[in-house]
């Protein structure tokens, strides 16, 4: 090994560490918050149990903190969970790499997946704009372009998730400088909620995140699903503001209780005094046919997590797919094991025989 | 700012300057090389120039070292030139990005660009296995798929720039799980080179690299262009063991002298049985306007540069594109200033 080798395993040791570090600190505060919800500890053996599986199973005890949240909200240890750090190290290096990766790039959605049902049109790439087919639109027409069928738009960052890195320009305050200083990405045609999810949140759109799977004979299947609604007075779901529903991957039940970000309980007052008792996303199976299909031009990203919303029309649209760090925890926790039959527990120990 | 991303950029500043020094000292030892070849020192007031130049409009001074290698192998300062280590820090990171780093996904040729132009026969991602048109192909229907109608393969790992990681495979030694050890890439057919190529480089394929770059109005144009052969015995064309020549980007004509890689100048039986000089290189006119039409469908990647050659029938196989690091020391030495147009040395400014 050269030095540079040397100094760049080091580097990635530290952060690697610090990662872990991070992951256990987050992992405990919402073990605290759960057990604050039912005021009930997570039994002694149980964590034992978890500890044991994290170490036999996973490899390292730095996976037991993760079980430890999925076991409260579960009422058990179940064997077969995927810790959200160890999905990050292991599973999106070995699975998803760079090619999980692009699915950041919204400006390329089109590229990869060639498919009408995102609300693109158009892009900023590398300093240059594309209309929604990917043809080069010069600077000076991109404006009149993109708001030529409405007065206001929705301006997404690449690799921006949950909300972050979204801009809301009208026909007004668009200039393509602004642009420019914000970077590469994807304009995308606002979305009108369909009237059974606007109950739900009158402003901001509630998005329904499916994940799915592509098994080792390239099958796809979903596995994971829960609906997040913004906040009230939120223009669009932002991260500190949502509410999360675990969904039926089945029939599109809504499954109570919902979740804030930080674990508790919401309560209805949360969500536009409705009930999710009862309830179904609507649309739900279109929903899956459309991201079932999708994943399927992809298969060799084999873990993704789609964020699709229903419009007016009760059409799908796509809003974004994260085929690289996809949070898999909340469905972990509320309906998994959600990837015990596809072998992610056993990546780590082929790493290691690679490494010897 | 929190204490990740204190440490974060920490950590980027320690990897940038631990860059921006190698950089220097590899850029040093080429110019003491190239000192050496011409019995000839660079003179302190082109030193002087490139010092300017550097620090008024590249912006910092540790930018001069390359200014200093294209010197001396142009015979003087000329106003333009990119360094190196500019390009990386400022043009890579600006102008091409993530969309630029798809290039390293070999397995998405097809997907990309929709053309044959590449000798692909499937590859295999992420623990699976597909064909040449991206269908998901079972394991046990693998090799029959790559070995029908040849004997050999080619299995190129992602990102394997410069010709590392790369493995022939015959249908006998063939093992799926050899594959999933050395991880994702592409198969690709064994090419027969064009005759007039076949003299040079008896024992493996040379190539041929064209750099594009695209315009801020998107327009593409073909900047440099560079031949690279393999020293005899050598089975691809490593940075290791190459021997390399400009090629006039309008005539296609090989020029005289080649270097080798620690750019000592190259003697003529590195070259084979053939002399290269003043001869011109084999349908590079179909090449060149091959590649620009590729760089069409991905004007975002604001440079690429391509890895050719044309096959026994007058074929153009591209082998790869690469669309994130591709070096472009050589065609500024030889060629440059190639990029003086793009406005790229003012990017430095934009934070």
């Amino acid at each position: 090994m050269n030095l540079k080798q040397v100094v760049k395993k080091s580097i990635n040791m530290a952060e690697t560490s610090y990662y872990h570090r991070a992951q256990k600190l987050k992992a405990l505060a919402v073990l605290a918050q759960l057990e604050n919800n039912s005021a009930r500890k997570l039994s002694k053996h149980v964590r034992s149990t978890c500890d044991s599986y994290a170490v036999e199973i996973l490899g390292d005890i730095t996976y037991a903190n993760w079980l430890y949240v999925y076991s409260h909200v579960s009422d058990g240890f179940k064997e077969g969970w995927i810790p959200a750090n160890y999905f990050s190290i292991y599973v999106v290096s070995k699975l998803k790499g760079l090619h999980g990766e692009v699915s950041g790039l919204r400006s390329l959605n089109r590229l990869v997946l060639d498919s009408d049902t995102f609300p693109d049109i158009g892009s900023y790439i590398n300093g240059l704009f594309f209309d929604e087919h990917g043809s080069l639109i010069p600077e000076s027409k991109i404006s009149s372009l993109l708001f030529r069928d409405r007065s206001m738009l929705i301006f997404k960052k690449d690799e921006s998730e949950q909300g972050d890195g979204v801009y809301f320009f009208t026909s007004a305050d668009f200039q393509t400088g602004k642009i420019r200083l914000l970077g590469n990405g994807v304009f995308q045609s606002i979305v009108t909620p369909h009237p059974d999810l606007a109950k739900f949140s009158s402003q901001a759109l509630s998005t329904l995140r499916i994940t799915t799977v592509s098994t080792d004979d390239a099958e796809i299947q979903i596995r994971a699903c829960d609906m997040k609604v913004g906040g009230v007075g939120t223009s669009h779901v932002l991260p500190s503001s949502f509410v999360r529903i675990p969904v039926d991957i089945k029939t599109g039940r809504f499954m109570p209780p919902a979740y804030r970000l930080d674990w508790s309980i919401a309560s209805q007052s949360d969500y536009g005094g409705e009930s999710f008792a009862d309830r179904s996303f609507p649309h739900f199976s279109d929903a899956c046919d459309v991201v079932l299909k999708l994943h399927q031009k992809v298969p060799y990203v084999r873990c993704i997590g789609w964020d699709v919303a229903i419009d007016d029309n009760g059409q799908v649209k796509v809003l974004e797919w994260n085929g690289f760090h996809n949070d898999i925890k909340f469905g972990e926790a509320t309906q998994g094991p959600c990837f015990a039959d596809l072998g992610w527990e056993k990546i780590w120990r082929k790493r290691q025989e690679l490494v010897l | 700012m929190n204490a990740k991303t204190t440490s974060k950029k920490a950590i980027k500043k320690l990897e940038s300057s631990y860059y921006d020094r190698c950089q220097r000292l590899k850029a040093l030892q080429i110019l003491n090389q190239l000192e050496i070849n011409s019995s000839r020192k660079l003179d302190k007031s082109t030193k002087g120039l490139c010092d300017e130049y550097a620090v008024e409009v590249l912006g910092d001074r540790k930018y001069r070292y390359w200014l200093y290698v294209y010197s001396q192998m142009g015979d003087g300062f000329k106003s333009g030139w990119i360094p190196e280590n500019y390009y990386v820090n400022h043009v890579v990171k600006k102008l091409k990005g993530l969309p630029g780093q798809m290039s390293g996904l070999r397995s998405l040729h097809r997907v990309i660009f929709g053309s044959d132009a590449f000798p692909d026969l499937g590859s295999y991602v992420n623990g699976l296995f597909f064909d040449e048109n991206g269908s998901h192909v079972s394991q046990d229907k693998v090799s029959s798929m790559l070995f029908r109608g040849r004997s050999r393969v080619i299995y190129k790992c992602e990102e394997s720039g410069k010709g590392q990681g790369i493995h022939f495979f015959t249908k006998s030694n063939f093992r799926i799980g050899e594959i999933e050890s050395l991880g994702n890439g592409v198969f690709q057919s064994i090419v027969t080179q064009h005759p007039e190529l076949a003299i040079y480089s008896t024992s493996s394929v040379s190539t041929l690299r064209i750099t594009t770059v695209s315009t801020d109005l998107g327009e593409v144009s073909a900047r440099s262009s560079t031949y690279k052969v393999a020293s005899a015995g050598a089975t691809n064309v490593n940075s290791n063991n190459s021997v390399r020549t400009a090629v006039d980007i309008h005539s296609g004509m090989f020029a005289w002298p080649a270097y080798r890689r620690d750019w000592s100048l190259a003697p003529r039986a590195d070259f084979g049985n053939g002399d290269p000089a003043g001869k011109v290189f084999p349908h590079f006119a179909e090449a060149r306007d091959l590649v620009l039409k590729l760089h069409q469908k991905v004007p975002y990647v604001r440079c690429i540069g391509w890895d050719l050659v044309v096959d026994a029938d007058g074929k153009v196989q591209i082998f790869e594109w690469n669309g994130f690091g591709n070096a472009i020391v050589f065609g500024e030495a030889t060629q440059g200033p190639c990029f003086a147009d793009l406005g790229w040395e003012k990017l430095w400014k934009i934070k």
